[in-house]
């Protein structure tokens, strides 16, 4: 359950690139209490996935024009930063929208 | 407590990686415990380890990650003297638990924390509550102020943001994985006094005792003073009145219990030395009665002295220690007997002359004076809480006397705990004044002089309220 003015914590988090940034998280809970910068590979690892999930759909009919939008929000779970697919946009820490065309020049 | 919490966070040192770190603290001298999960990420590097903003380097001795135990090995400089933490297994639901770790919110040089204990998961992991764990914390010594010992070491956190607790690695999990803390804590606590002087002052200064395991309630302490051990000591002649003190011997016990009248055959384990005994129980009784038969003074020995005259007498030994160490005696006339004059008493027994006697006549009068005799020595050592129906109209008799001269006096279970600790705290003066003797440096004498001052201190209050 989560209300509109839910508590939330911020984490720092390492990018590939060793630079650190501060993430917004919601939801924590259980957790080993070292103090360390998560890692950011687990959310891009979902982001892939998630997109290449919605991608093989819409290849598949080959709509002439298509667009997907979703929202993500980070949290920490067993540890670990981790995606949470959330409804609308208002608390999402990303938003990701994809879009198809298929271009007429192409098509034979 | 605070005591204890300052010497906890002398054992406890920051382990800090190049960009994470955790806490963990002393169990050996140079061995320092913390969880695997804080050092996961060090590898074979070395780890610096920051103990009293002192930087030291350590390695991963033993690193149990399944049960997120890592023993670290570190150098310590000469002069570095880190304190040990007591590990001990004791831990119960609704114990008070207080930590001190290094959060990453907060004071950078260490922040404390209290909790209230859950209980024990069912895979054996502490859980405790009302505390803010925060990131930072893992491997922090949890001290259970009951037991006043560390009873486990931080794991994980139930929300980083409120204070709903967290979880910790029981100590008895950390000695089944690392046994050989068993020997050496031991080891290290019985020769570095520190954490056990903190924490029997911490007892002794409490007003009631820590562990559970000697339940005292305040009834217990003032209110009903029940008649503690070998409080009535019975001397007597056998020559001179053994039938008649056999009797007095059964009214007696049969009032205030068998342990709690003292009569040499029945009372002294079977090879223990007599003469010892006598001395113990002499001194530690709380009243003597001396059965005088006709023949108590002029009883002589082969040569034909009169045996009182002779200090190996064990009359004269029992009368004379209860008469120095300022024990009352009651000098119970039997059988018709009269209380002797100052002039036939040998000199270290002449004081008995002036003491009021009682008497135990025989019957029809035995019992009326036997129960005169058990008030005067219910004025003394207490009364017994239930004596069955025989004794009641004694005890109905005795209520008058009861209530005006109620002695303020400590029950046998406080008083031997009093006493246990007073063993205690005469044992480690005694190892505090060797170690002074033989200390090389000016500041461990300081150090030594201070802890034996401490424990004098002690030793008079606990003193004090014995007598």
């Amino acid at each position: 359950m989560t209300f509109a003015d839910s508590r939330s914590d911020t984490v720092p988090v390492q990018l590939p690139n060793g630079a650190i940034v501060k993430f917004e998280v919601t939801q924590t809970g259980r957790e080993d209490v070292s103090f360390d910068p998560k890692q950011f590979q687990p959310v891009a690892d979902a982001i892939e996935g998630v997109v290449q999930m919605i991608a093989t759909p819409i290849q598949k009919v080959k709509p002439k024009k298509a667009s997907v939008k979703f929202g993500m929000e980070l949290a920490i779970e067993s540890g670990q930063l981790t995606a949470v697919i959330v409804k609308g946009s208002g608390k999402a820490n990303l938003e990701i929208t994809l879009e198809w065309e298929r271009s007429s020049q192409v098509e034979p | 407590m605070s005591q204890l919490e300052d010497l906890l966070q002398q054992c406890t040192v920051k382990v800090a990686l190049r960009s994470s770190w955790g806490t963990g603290f002393f169990v050996s001298p140079g061995l320092i415990l913390t969880c695997a999960h804080v050092v996961k990420s060090a590898g074979d590097q070395p780890i610096p380890v920051w103990w009293q903003q002192t930087e030291l380097q350590a390695t991963v001795e033993q690193s149990i990650e399944p049960y997120d135990l890592a023993l670290l090995r570190v150098a310590l400089p000469a002069d570095a003297n880190p304190a040990c933490v007591y590990l001990d297994e004791d831990i119960r639901s609704r114990d008070p638990l207080y930590l001190f770790g290094y959060p990453d919110e907060g004071d950078r040089q260490g922040e404390p924390r209290t909790f209230n204990c859950d209980g024990v998961t069912g895979s054996g992991a502490i859980l405790f509550n009302l505390g803010q764990v925060r990131p930072g914390m893992s491997g922090s010594a949890l001290l259970n102020q009951r037991t006043g010992k560390v009873c486990g070491m931080v794991k994980f956190t139930r929300d980083r943001s409120i204070d709903l607790g967290g979880g910790a690695i029981p100590t008895r999990v950390v000695l089944e994985q690392l046994p050989q803390l068993r020997d050496l804590q031991p080891a290290f606590h019985q020769h570095d006094r520190r954490w056990l002087h903190c924490l029997e002052r911490t007892i002794a200064l409490a007003p009631a005792p820590l562990t559970s395991d000697q339940p005292l309630s305040s009834s217990d302490l003032e209110a009903n003073p029940m008649p503690p051990a070998n409080a009535i000591f019975i001397s007597y002649r056998r020559s001179d009145s053994h039938d008649v003190t056999g009797r007095i011997y059964d009214r007696l016990s049969e009032h205030f219990g068998r342990d709690v009248v003292f009569k040499d055959v029945h009372s002294i384990p079977f090879g223990v030395d007599f003469r010892t005994h006598l001395n113990q129980g002499v001194g530690n009784c709380l009243v003597l009665v001396a059965v005088i038969g006709p023949s108590w003074l002029s009883v002589q020995d082969g040569d034909g002295k009169r045996r009182l005259d002779n200090p190996d007498d064990w009359v004269r030994a029992e009368i004379e220690t209860a008469l120095t160490r300022e024990i009352p005696v009651i000098p119970l006339l039997v059988s018709g007997a009269r209380l002797p004059k100052v002039a036939e008493l040998p000199e270290p027994l002449k004081p008995l002359a002036y003491h009021n006697a009682a008497q135990a006549r025989p019957d029809p009068d035995f019992h009326r004076d036997l129960d005169r005799l058990i008030r005067r020595l219910e004025e003394i050592v207490g009364s017994p809480v239930s004596s069955g129906n025989l004794n009641q109209v004694a005890n109905a008799q005795s209520m008058e006397v009861q209530e005006s001269v109620k002695p303020k006096q400590l029950s046998s279970s406080r008083k031997g705990f009093y006493e246990r600790q007073i063993t205690q705290i005469e044992e480690e003066l005694a190892t505090v004044e060797v170690d002074l003797a033989s200390a090389p440096r000016e500041l461990d004498r300081l150090r030594l002089e201070k802890v034996a001052e401490n424990l004098l201190k002690k030793l008079d209050e606990l003193k004090s309220k014995l007598v």
